[in-house]
């Protein structure tokens, strides 16, 4: 069915918390699934994990899995993709400047820069790596990596020009328009001067969207970029691409050039882009072991399969970055903000959640949950408004608040869900609208299908879209300054709902200069506090749930708690592909690994 | 006869021109574009409207519908079927990647549908009203009533569980490069599709004979001595597959395009998965130029089908 | 025991040939005691009428409402990693989801919470709105062209077969989403019409075949011979003796349409706010080896549809066609 859906996966995904995605939405999964391997490094002092031999985790094999949460990919160019497939597959091959630790956290290791000083809030520098090659192909020549591709990489993108100067589509060229200018006072340094100090800058150059490419290859293939070719993309990473076409299997296979030089420990991997499908098709393979991790928007699928097999598989859990979220239209009906309050209160996510994913989830305040170190704490949300554990305040106070802004004269309300999100849970068209109608006493409400593509993105930027219920980008960071400015500031590009609330302006503008991370944590607080007494302006942020991965006993990917007897595994609630790609590994001694297809490049 | 066939060809490219220019005008007229699926919205305003602009013109589709029409006619006469807006690649190209595939699992359920409707159809009939033709059609009416999906799920549920063989819905295996994968790829599929169809061809088959075998010449074969395999073999099933025949034919177009459920459940890379994938990104070209295959493959077997039908039925004439 | 008269040529008079409609009733006693499964298929049919139009009645529960329970285990502090290792620590409420049938639930309660047996019976009505709506479209519009098609022959027929040929050459699911995405929303009428449509290039082929049959036997050609116009000969010796066939193919329809509605569910074109048994069989087919109620209900009642539909089917036609009765 995912197909499943099936058809309508075919959305894309956006830049911040507040565009659209699509995408996996057949599983609703963002970029999940990426069991990884017990935090750390291959750091000889590390004491083993169960399946690992002194000699440090099992090497070899070709590991065949669903590892991106999508697979349509709009654009070879990770400046210039839309959409989040490009991007998430960028980070098993390419390398950013600096990279999450542990990205649910924000730790920050460095990646191109082996070590880098902050001055202040406006100036960075970063010393490069001296051993980073690009991988050999006729573009690039195999030459090393210099502080001039990251100069190229930042000042590229912000000028949002192509080689021979003709304006085109850069993803965050809003975001570098910051960028005062680049210097590289020598071969392998790059100097950074901001307009002004930004706290967020460097979390932002982790995020899985950061990856730099090569400039003689993106320069080749400028005119083509939409032409998916394995050309397109030569490494610096832990894999090279070894083929790369619009509805084929992704193969990938070692770099031996990859600059850590004891990862990545699988020789290769394949991602079988068909598998989206259908849950049968995928459950027929995982079951065969034809490929080894299986997960489904359904959480009950994966605990069966658990449960037939006992002793041969655990179970992952992970967040998933999509944020659930319904966008009223402030600009439209729904002009008074009592109105988005009511419902803000009327909604009930708990029982959502309940419905939907069998109660494998949390709330979230207008900060998800996963980014938790600036949420704030389940306990303290459930005694705000829209959050309350005692559902009949919440709805008393809605009533009085729908009844007072002359809710009933809106008439009907039509709070549409994409085709992306029904091919999952079609019955969300009945559940939703009954719940509302319920909470308020009303019969107002109801649900059609509508598209994102189509309906919704289009119409975002004349303030003419439909009210919607479905997923949200994908959240990229631990730190959800930037897009809490972007949507809540005058000035922010995404602010469709034109909020302009001086109090909150005044937050948002210092937060997003702080660079003390206690200091930052505690405005945000506060900006919160502002959104949820404001119904979130319209951009009500429900909650986020959880996904279940079923896992043979072989595999191992980066994971944020290995599996115990009786407790599950934890993943990563934010992307974290690029630790997979160096810590995934099968362990062939396992007695699981029997049976178990023998597969080549 | 020949002037017959000369004229139905001749139609059959008028029909092909009408159903080709119908799908083309409404597929054009659905909402919706590839541009809209291809321009993710950018940050600043000006931008996003820009580039769909930039994206239309360079998919051609700024261009009015009526030029558009002309340009797909035109490359029809070339037998240019046009290229993807997504891959790049030629519409011959893909389709010719999914044909074996298609081939293959289509194969295999229209031999289910026979070796399951003629047989059962024909005992349903000659043993009407005994307990085995209430077996048989109980057996039929099962299979009808139940979507091919299910039926697929419960069998591979059962060959998962008992673990019966293996089902490669990864390696896409091809009966000429590994038979005995490709047999247990498709025989899931087959025999749910074959199940299904075949049922309800059994019916129509089964209802068939028995309005054959009230006719005088069965009779007169009885009593002339014959033996029962012989009457209902040679006289009474050649004229009771006619109209099971007419449905065979159609089937064709279903076979070959609608199996897009059961492509799915397993993998398959087939062109009723192709089509239906085209049509949701609204990737144009190449599904209009799967349709003219498609129409130009129908209407030819229902012409050979005709052919066929006055060949085996002597009191059917064709008007001159 | 067979009748002379009805195995020698109906006479001309169209008295004999032309069963009166009206002495229907009559047949269908006579034919519940001869044909005890035709007999059961009637009582099925009328069951399923009878669930469908009292479907508000006896439906028991609203079906769309989620049965639940409080939790005494919720904790509104618990971090996601506790809920996810104990999902029922997130809600104060817990679903009723997946119970197996009681006497509280006569066939249990689906993923949502809803009552199963609520919803099988809303569905029967739909079933029936469907199944009968896209029949008769599609039976009595193939008949008419295949009525003009197979007597008239000649250009006509050529010609309205060479429409035919244009519209089976569409892939049905080509056609099927061309249709559907006529409207924004597909709704319930939108449903059945584009169903009905897509049936009516084989009703129109079937009939036409055998129209032809009859067309060519002798005592058509002798009713032209004394000078009865095309209308009447249509109508009055025809009609009836296509009439067995027409039965054929609406009830095999019937069962059809209603699978076909579960195909249009599997690919989300249904009518997405309509409890339809197709729906809830695609939604229950990936539990069906933890939980398969849901699902193993929904085909059941399906396949009773289909069953009673085609026994039914299959009683009046034997009834119906005159040249079957009396078999020895």
């Amino acid at each position: 069915m995912a197909e499943s859906n099936y058809w309508q996966r075919w959305a894309r995904s956006r830049l911040s918390r507040r565009r659209f995605l699509g995408g996996a939405a057949t599983l609703g999964a963002g970029a999940l699934a990426y069991t990884l391997v017990g935090c750390r490094e291959a750091r000889p002092s590390a004491t083993p994990a169960a399946q690992e031999t002194p000699a440090g985790p099992p090497r070899g094999g070709i590991v065949r899995a669903v590892l991106l949460g999508g697979n349509v990919f709009d654009s070879v160019d990770v400046h210039r993709a839309f959409g989040d497939p490009t991007s998430w597959l960028s980070n098993y091959v390419l390398n950013k400047i600096v990279r999450y630790k542990n990205p649910d956290t924000g730790e920050l290791e460095g990646d191109l820069a082996e070590r880098w000083e902050v001055i202040d809030g406006a100036n960075y520098v970063f010393h490069i790596r001296q051993d980073v090659f690009w991988q050999q192909t006729p573009i690039t020549n195999g030459r090393q990596l210099t502080a001039e591709d990251i100069r190229w990489h930042i000042e590229r993108q912000k000028a949002g020009r192509l080689s021979d100067g003709s304006q085109a589509s850069f993803r965050h060229q809003s975001f570098y328009q910051q960028v005062a200018r680049v210097e590289t006072p020598d071969q392998f340094t790059v100097r950074i001067t901001l307009q002004q100090p930004r706290g967020t800058f460097l979390d932002r150059l982790a995020n899985y969207f950061s990856t730099v490419p090569n400039r003689e290859t993106m320069e080749r293939f400028e005119r083509n970029h939409t032409v998916i070719t394995e050309e397109a993309m030569p490494a610096t990473g832990a894999f090279m691409l070894r083929r790369w076409r619009s509805g084929e299997e992704i193969r990938a296979e070692r770099n031996p050039r990859y600059f850590r030089k004891d990862f990545p420990y699988v020789d290769g991997w394949i991602y079988p882009t068909g598998l989206f499908e259908d849950p049968n098709a995928w459950r027929i393979a995982f079951e065969q072991k034809q490929v080894d991790y299986f997960y489904s928007s359904d959480p009950n699928l994966p605990k069966s399969i658990i449960e037939s097999k006992p002793g041969q598989m655990y179970e992952v859990l992970t967040g998933v970055g999509n944020t659930v979220f319904m966008h009223l239209n402030m600009n439209q009906q729904f002009k008074d903000v009592r109105l988005v309050k009511a419902l803000h209160m009327a909604f009930d996510r708990r029982a959502i959640i309940q419905a939907f994913h069998q109660g494998l989830g949390q709330v979230s305040g207008p900060v998800p949950w996963l980014q938790e170190g600036f949420a704030i704490p389940t306990q303290e949300l459930s005694n705000m408004d829209g959050y309350r554990t005692n559902r009949d305040e919440d709805i008393r106070n809605a009533r009085q608040l729908w009844q007072a802004a002359g809710g009933p004269a809106l008439g009907e309300i039509n709070i549409k869900v994409p085709d992306t999100w029904l091919a999952v849970w079609p019955d969300t068209v009945q559940i939703i609208p009954n719940m509302l109608n319920q909470a308020l006493g009303v019969n107002q409400f109801r649900s059609t299908r509508t598209s994102y593509n189509e309906e919704i993105i289009p119409n975002l930027f004349n303030g003419q879209f439909p009210n919607w219920f479905g997923w949200t980008s994908q959240v990229s960071g631990p730190d959800p300054r930037e897009t809490l400015f972007s949507v809540f500031h005058p000035s922010g590009s995404q602010n469709f709902q034109k909020v302009n609330n001086p109090e909150l302006n005044r937050l948002l503008e210092a937060a997003i200069v702080e660079t003390n991370y206690q200091r930052a944590v505690d405005l945000v607080r506060q900006i919160q506090r502002i959104l949820i007494d404001n119904g979130q302006y319209g951009n009500v942020v429900l909650y986020n749930y959880i996904l279940r991965t079923a896992v043979w006993n072989y595999y191992r990917g980066a994971l944020k708690r290995p599996p115990a007897p009786g407790q599950p595994a934890q993943g990563y609630n934010i992307f974290a592909g690029h630790l997979n790609a160096d810590l995934m590994s099968l362990n062939s001694n396992d007695p699981t690994f029997q049976g178990r297809a023998n597969i080549t490049l | 006869m020949t002037a017959y066939i000369v004229r139905r060809l001749l139609m059959n490219l008028v029909v092909l021109w009408v159903v080709v220019s119908v799908v083309f005008v409404t597929t054009n007229l659905l909402p919706g574009d590839f541009a809209l699926r291809q321009v993710a919205t950018n940050l600043e305003l000006q931008d996003y409207s820009q580039a769909l602009r930039e994206a239309r013109r360079i998919l051609g589709l700024d261009k009015p519908l009526w030029q558009r029409y002309g340009e797909f006619m035109g490359g029809l006469l070339t037998l240019d079927l046009g290229r993807s807006y997504e891959t790049h690649r030629s519409t011959w190209a893909e389709l010719g990647e999914r044909l074996p595939s298609t081939l293959e699992l289509g194969a295999m359920i229209l031999l289910f549908t026979f070796l399951i409707s003629i047989p059962v159809g024909i005992i349903s009939a000659i043993r009407q009203n005994t307990w085995l033709d209430f077996l048989l059609r109980g057996f039929a009416i099962f299979n009808v009533a139940t979507p091919a999906f299910v039926i697929a799920v419960l069998l591979t549920l059962l060959v998962l569980k008992l673990d019966l063989f293996r089902i490669d819905v990864v390696g896409r295996p091809h009966f000429w490069t590994d038979p005995e994968a490709a047999l247990k790829l498709y025989i899931i599929p087959g025999l749910a599709g074959g199940l299904t169809s075949g049922a309800g061809i059994m019916r129509l088959l089964r209802s068939q004979m028995l309005e054959v075998m009230r006719n005088d010449y069965v009779r007169t074969a009885f009593a002339k001595g014959l033996r029962e395999g012989t009457v209902w073999l040679r006289h009474a099933l050649k004229n009771a597959m006619l109209p099971v025949l007419t449905v065979m034919g159609f089937s064709v177009a279903g076979i070959v395009s609608g199996q897009i459920i059961l492509e799915n459940m397993f993998n398959i890379d087939g062109v009723g998965r192709f089509l239906y994938t085209r049509l949701i990104l609204r990737d144009l070209p190449p599904f209009q130029g799967t349709v003219v295959i498609i129409a130009f493959v129908v209407v030819t077997v229902n012409l050979l089908v005709d052919i066929a039908y006055a060949w085996l039925d002597p009191r059917i004439r064709y008007a001159e | 025991m067979a009748r002379v008269d009805e195995l020698a040529a109906p006479t001309l008079g169209g008295q004999e040939l032309f069963r009166p409609y009206g002495t229907a009733l009559r047949r269908l006693w006579s034919v519940a005691r001869r044909n005890k499964l035709g007999a059961l298929g009637f009582v099925l049919v009328l069951v399923i009428l009878l669930v469908a139009a009292l479907s508000p009645v006896i439906q028991r529960y609203d079906e769309n409402h989620q049965f639940q329970r409080p939790n005494p285990e919720f904790d509104p502090g618990a971090n996601p990693l506790d809920i996810a290792r104990n999902p029922n620590l997130g809600s104060p409420f817990i679903l009723d989801r997946w119970r197996a049938p009681s006497w509280e639930h006569w066939l249990g309660t689906d993923q949502y919470g809803r009552d199963i047996y609520a919803r099988i019976v809303v569905g029967a009505r739909l079933a029936v709105i469907i199944g009968f709506g896209a029949s008769l479209i599609s039976v009595l519009s193939g008949t008419i062209t295949g009525l003009i098609s197979g007597y008239f022959g000649g250009r006509v027929d050529f010609f309205l077969q060479r429409v035919v040929d244009g519209v089976q050459a569409f892939p049905p699911l080509v056609l099927l989403l061309l249709l559907v995405s006529v409207l924004e929303e597909p709704n319930l009428a939108l449903t059945v019409v584009a169903l009905g449509f897509l049936g009516w290039a084989y009703s129109t082929r079937v009939m036409r075949s055998v129209v032809l049959s009859v067309a060519a036997s002798t005592f058509v050609e002798a009713a032209r011979a004394c000078g009865a116009g095309p209308l009447r000969i249509m109508l009055r010796h025809v009609l009836p003796n296509v009439l067995a066939t027409m039965v054929v193919i609406f009830s095999i329809s019937i069962g059809i349409y209603i699978l076909a509605e579960a195909g249009l569910s599997f690919l989300g074109l249904g009518p997405a706010d309509q409890t339809t048994w197709g729906k809830m069989v695609n939604t229950g087919r990936n539990q069906l080896d933890s939980h398969p109620w849901e699902a193993l209900f929904a085909g059941l009642a399906i396949t009773l549809a289909v069953l009673a539909f085609n026994l039914a089917g299959d009683a009046l036609r034997d009834e119906l066609d005159p040249r079957l009765r009396g078999r020895t």
